[in-house]
């Protein structure tokens, strides 16, 4: 067993609250007019207070951020323009100091084109080690039967290069070549890459596209069991190098799909709930509590060691690859009728406007993320409720500036307007003279501190992160009730999905002689008895209790 | 004979601990050897001098005190130097390290049982320590021992006001000093104290005695009150203020970290008393009410602004009228104080002013409640004064439900 990581508990990715953030769109400490990570160093107090416990850093590395990053041309240095290694582990040393930790992206599907790897690969002689770091071939007819992912950009997963005088392989961009991982140098390579950010600290990785390491001929090559042996593979290198440390998958795949992907505990430590989340919008949009509950009920068990990261929106598009054609063409409808904020299968706005910038909304969906099973991720700026773009282009319109305050640039550099990575948000309701921290800060009605205590309240109750999920079945399906037990503790959660009030009538019998001690103001409530417990919510409303026994 | 970590093995090691001069040292060592001799076997125990360089030689002098009846060995500590260079610095340098380095020698050594002396009373030893301290750990009845000095009606009053009362109801641990520098603890209890991962931490010198006995409250460790004569500590070169604000920070830090632990403790532990009753001796320190009432009137008018900061209005209201009253209806509530400490630890807590200025401004508002209890107690037998301590302590649990909705929501409470 080698290095120990900065956390104390084998388990600490269970009871994390993540906080999602582009380096380069935080906060800008050279003044160049990009986020850099002398910014992100002077703004972890504002994390610290804000209570997350975990950084998750989208890429960093050199790239021609001609995919916002997930082009990597470099796997073991960072991006000139974000900084320096000593900066990235001056950050790492100092979140660990405030006890947090640091997860990173390891982008292993693809690299950029530009990757010494791929030049290397490119004029290698066919067949070589060298060439075979990458997924060649003389026609583009292989594999017919995987899906393009990027449908308004691709229109096949082979491109010609005219220096190889061949086809490579790439399931995204086309200038992101798919690595070959049955190369063992290849995953040799990934290993060494991993080992280098542990060693200065990093406390996980996401593990970027994950499902489509693999390519085999008649498959849709996704999924595929010899994805799951590099897995198992970079699992075993992790365990037996370093402790504490965690590695996060992304597969957007059917929570059956997914859970493959923990294996029996030898795999990944975490993974996305993709379909939870796009359920929580349509069960909110439709007042009913089914979409949820069915998504929930289809989602299998995990090993002791295991978890689900659970968001509400991230630097992505809100993807609609894994529901229904009547499901997506409802989430269109319901909540992208701006056809310029459709990208890909999916809805490229934030969590605010999607809400139609409604703090009960919002507030309701956070309560569902921070009380469901699974370690929740905020997207920066959601805390503060920030808006989106949806003129820029692909996906950059909701990777914008963080509006520190009312400022020029919004506070996030002092560099010419023109010389911004992005331009900031300036509408008149998401603008950054309407929402930024700093006036969030002073007003303690705002969403930033409803955030803040909310968060500060989950770190309360490992039950969130850890207990079991009972969902109970009230006539009135506008209302969605849960049950979270872990050892003595039970948490009672109760949301009304409606825009009007509701009353709700709940079986309890089992737990009569408790009381329900509304957990954020310490209220306590009527005793539980036999009969149904009555409650009344207000639109959009939300309750947790703790049910505290008699014998207490 | 050098500093060294290896100690021969032992069934019951002494530690001494915060050396401040070697008189003191070798009147408790000398103290503890007459305890070892009538209720421990001196062949099985051993004392153990921690030592850093900058009171290299003290070890010597123990060996001298103790002859060769019981065997002395010194363990050597560092000094954090982050600690000396933080402002303002309130503890012993290098205190948490002794302590740390004194309990590893006593697990390596396989002792049974363990006792740590402060130097400050190793003067006022006496061989009571060594048998309560640590005979019933020997015993299996106890894990930790921690002492309750009898004190004067005004005589250790911070602990008295805030430490104790808040200590018990948060930490659910009904013991009436929980900062004193000694305590006794069984083999278990040294091996959870050591596998915590938060001796290095700065400021630990001056939170490492709370941090021990809070640690020993909530860990399910069986927990005993030796009940001893007066304590006669050497004075402390600190006024009210610095005293005040290295107690009460000390627990508001152990408050804040172990938040997850006391909002759902809703009972209290048993607490196993050690020892006949004891009383304080000697005549009682006269008390300048009205000076202490003065103090309050002036921080009122001074600090009102700063505590509005910290306290809903309703409080500062109930200041204002209290700073008003005559003499005779100087009265500060139970419940009412309850809320202003609770209110004291929530913002320290949100940090919603600087940490030392919070503390700091607490010292008046503690001798506007010391002049209330002064007021109350001052015809009152020692019973009755042990009642109205109680009284305080239930104002605490009463209101404990006001600090957990505060700490969760503390925003509801502002205009």
């Amino acid at each position: 067993m080698g290095y120990s990581g900065s956390a104390w508990d084998p388990q600490w990715y269970k009871d994390a609250v993540v906080y999602e953030l582009h380096v380069k769109a935080f906060f800008d400490g050279n003044q160049d007019g990009v986020g850099d990570f002398r910014g992100l160093i002077e703004k972890l107090d504002y994390l610290q207070d804000l209570g997350v416990t975990c950084l998750w850093l989208l890429p960093f590395f050199p790239s021609p951020l001609r995919d916002d990053g997930y082009d990597v041309s470099d796997y073991q240095n960072i991006h000139p323009s974000y900084g320096t290694l000593d900066d990235f582990a001056q950050l790492v040393k100092l979140a660990h100091a405030r006890r947090m930790q640091v997860v990173t992206e390891l982008v292993i599907n693809h690299t950029s084109d530009q990757h010494a790897w791929f030049q290397r690969a490119r004029t290698a002689p066919a067949g070589s080690p060298w060439r075979d770091f990458y997924v060649w071939s003389d026609n583009d007819r292989k594999y017919p039967d995987a899906r393009i992912i990027f449908l308004d950009s691709e229109r096949s997963n082979w491109s010609w290069d005219t220096v190889a005088q061949a086809y490579y392989w790439h399931r995204f961009f086309h200038h992101q070549p798919d690595l070959n991982f049955d190369n063992p140098a290849v995953v040799a390579e990934v290993l060494r890459t991993m080992d280098f950010w542990l060693d200065i600290g990093v406390d996980g990785f996401r593990l970027d596209a994950i499902p489509y390491l693999i390519e085999r001929e008649g498959t849709i090559c996704e999924n595929l069991p010899e994805t799951f042996d590099v897995l198992r593979a970079i699992r075993r290198h992790l365990d037996t190098r370093y402790e504490n440390r965690m590695l996060l998958a992304e597969a957007n795949q059917p929570p059956a799909g997914v859970r493959a992907y923990f294996g029996d505990g030898d795999a990944c430590h975490m993974a996305f709930h993709f379909p939870l989340m796009t359920r929580l919008f349509i069960g909110l949009h439709l007042e009913e509590r089914r979409p949820i509950t069915d998504i929930m009920n289809e989602t299998p068990e995990l090993p002791d060691n295991c978890q689900w990261a659970l968001f509400l929106r991230n630097h992505d598009e809100l993807t609609l690859e894994m529901v229904t054609d009547a499901e997506r063409d409802y989430m269109y409808l319901a909540y992208s009728r701006d056809p310029r904020a459709r990208l890909n299968l999916g809805i490229r706005r934030r969590l605010a406007p999607l809400m139609g910038n409604d703090r009960r909304r919002i507030e309701l969906l956070t309560s569902i993320l921070f009380s469901f099973p699974g370690t929740p991720i905020v997207y920066y700026g959601d805390e503060i409720g920030m808006g989106d773009d949806v003129r820029l282009g692909d996906r950059d319109g909701v990777r914008t500036p963080m509006q520190w305050n009312g400022d020029r640039n919004a506070g996030f550099s002092s560099a010419s307007p023109e010389s911004l990575y992005s331009p900031v948000i300036s509408d008149p309701i998401y603008g950054y003279q309407a929402v930024n921290v700093e006036s969030q800060r002073h007003d303690h009605s705002s969403l930033f501190h409803w955030m803040k205590n909310m968060i500060g309240l989950r770190k309360l109750f490992t039950v969130f992160g850890r207990g079991t999920l009972e969902f109970l079945s009230p006539a009135n399906t506008r209302v969605l009730a849960y049950l979270r037990r872990r050892h003595e503790d039970v948490v009672l959660c109760v949301a009304n999905l409606s825009r009007f009030a509701q009353p709700v009538e709940l079986d309890l019998a089992g737990l009569a002689g408790h009381t329900p001690v509304e957990m954020l103001g310490y209220t306590s409530f009527p005793k539980i008895g036999q009969t149904p417990y009555c409650l009344t919510l207000a639109p959009y409303g939300f309750y947790w209790f703790e049910l505290q026994r008699a014998a207490d | 004979m050098p500093p060294t970590d290896v100690v021969p093995p032992s069934d019951v090691v002494i530690g001494i601990s915060g050396i401040e001069g070697t008189g003191a040292l070798e009147a408790g060592i000398e103290a503890a050897r007459t305890g070892i001799a009538t209720y421990l076997d001196a062949a099985r125990t051993r004392l153990v001098v921690a030592e850093s360089e900058p009171v290299a030689g003290a070890h010597e002098q123990a060996d001298a005190a103790a002859g060769s009846r019981v065997p002395v060995t010194a363990v050597a500590y560092d000094v954090d130097s982050r600690d000396l260079l933080r402002l303002p610095y309130h503890g012993l340098p290098g205190r948490a390290h002794a302590l740390r380095a004194l309990l590893a020698a006593a697990r390596d050594s396989g002792a049974s049982a363990c006792a740590v002396i402060d130097a400050s009373v190793a003067h006022a030893v006496t061989p009571e320590h060594v048998r309560w301290l640590i005979r019933p750990i020997l015993d299996g009845q106890i894990d930790f021992v921690t002492p309750h000095y009898a004190r004067h009606r005004a005589e250790g009053a911070i602990t008295k006001s805030i430490l104790s009362p808040m200590f018990r109801t948060v930490f659910g641990c009904p013991i009436r000093q929980p900062a004193v520098r000694d305590f006794g603890c069984s083999p278990g209890a040294l091996r959870h104290l050591l596998a915590q991962r938060v001796w290095d931490e700065v400021g630990r010198d001056e939170s490492v005695d709370i941090w021990i006995t809070t640690e020993a409250a909530i860990s399910g460790l069986r927990i005993g009150e030796a009940q001893f004569g007066p304590a006669q500590h050497a004075a402390d070169a600190v006024n009210l203020s610095t005293a005040l604000a290295s107690v009460a920070g000390s627990l508001f830090a152990e408050v804040e970290r172990r938040a997850a632990h006391w909002q759902r403790l809703r009972s209290l532990i048993p607490v196993c008393l050690l020892g006949p009753s004891t009383v304080a001796e000697g005549p009682e320190p006269d008390i300048d009410v009205h000076w202490l009432i003065e103090s309050f009137q002036l921080g009122f008018a001074d600090l009102k602004e700063v505590w509005s900061e910290i306290l809903p209005p309703m409080a500062v209201l109930e200041l204002k009228t209290l700073a008003q009253a005559p003499v005779d209806r100087f009265r500060l509530d139970d419940r009412s104080w309850a809320r202003i400490v609770y209110d004291f630890a929530v913002g320290y807590h949100l940090q919603v002013i600087r940490r030392d200025h919070l503390l700091g401004s607490l010292a008046p508002l503690y001798l506007g409640w010391l002049s209330s209890f002064v007021l109350h107690t001052q015809h009152a037998s020692a019973a009755a004064v042990e009642q109205r301590l109680e009284a305080v302590g239930q104002g605490f649990e009463t209101e404990k439900p006001y600090l957990i909705s505060r700490w969760r929501w503390p925003e509801r409470f502002r205009s």
